[in-house]
């Protein structure tokens, strides 16, 4: 009985593994591939991990401002610098993206000097928002 | 029933809160020293490109705005309704 069970089990958990594209079946020699590398997205570089973080930090002043301005809590003006400011991070964010293969030092000083600006926006609206 | 402007604002704090769920997220996983793809880096510049539009027609709104209640109020005052000089 074993003997017909366990090739038919090694078979199925193959079969399985393959529509999974991932693993091995236990105690099989069949070895199953991962998806070529070519379909899956490249991985951002140590020096570069951060930049997400920092786009996504203007995206949520920009966020913040609109909120604020909704709420009558930010003057139009004050909403059009925000968005001057949070344009001027979002362009130096560019930069640093662009020199983090070349010179990653540079990039590494324009990404700190973003996230200070950005720290003091945010530093700005959360002070609209409780006043 | 809560007042259209005031569901404006609880709209947008609710989409605030679920883009600084998603920021949370993606910082913790910086932080623990997770891979980051160069997909969520895409995905972070559309999420800008997204929030720079969503402000610039607010701001175009609130002006429009401003500008007929201006238009308003001098009407109401016999004054010229549009802008001179």
């Amino acid at each position: 009985m074993r003997r017909l069970v366990y090739p038919l089990l090694v078979a199925v958990c193959a079969s399985f593994a393959a529509c999974m594209g991932t693993g091995s079946a236990p105690g099989s020699s069949t070895v199953i591939t991962a998806p070529p590398a070519a379909s899956a997205p490249a991985l951002l570089a140590a020096n570069a991990r951060m930049l997400p973080v920092a786009y996504e930090i203007v995206a949520e002043v920009r966020h913040v401002a609109e909120t604020l301005l909704k709420a009558d809590k930010l003057t139009v003006d004050d909403a059009e610098n925000v968005q001057k400011q949070a344009d001027n991070a979002r362009a130096a964010l560019d930069i640093a993206r662009a020199l983090m293969v070349s010179n990653p030092a540079a990039a590494d000083a324009k990404l700190q000097a973003t996230m200070s600006i950005l720290n003091t926006l945010r530093g700005y609206l959360a002070a609209k928002e409780k006043g | 029933m809560l007042p259209t402007g005031t569901l404006v604002v609880l709209g947008l704090a609710l989409s605030h809160m679920e883009q600084l769920t998603k920021l949370a997220g993606l910082i913790r996983r910086v932080v623990s020293g997770e891979a980051i793809t160069t997909d969520e880096l895409d995905q972070a510049i559309a999420s800008d490109n997204a929030a720079r539009l969503s402000l610039d027609r607010a701001i175009a709104e609130a002006r429009a705005e401003a500008a007929a209640d201006q238009a308003a109020a001098q009407r109401a005052a016999g004054g010229p309704t549009t802008a001179e000089g």
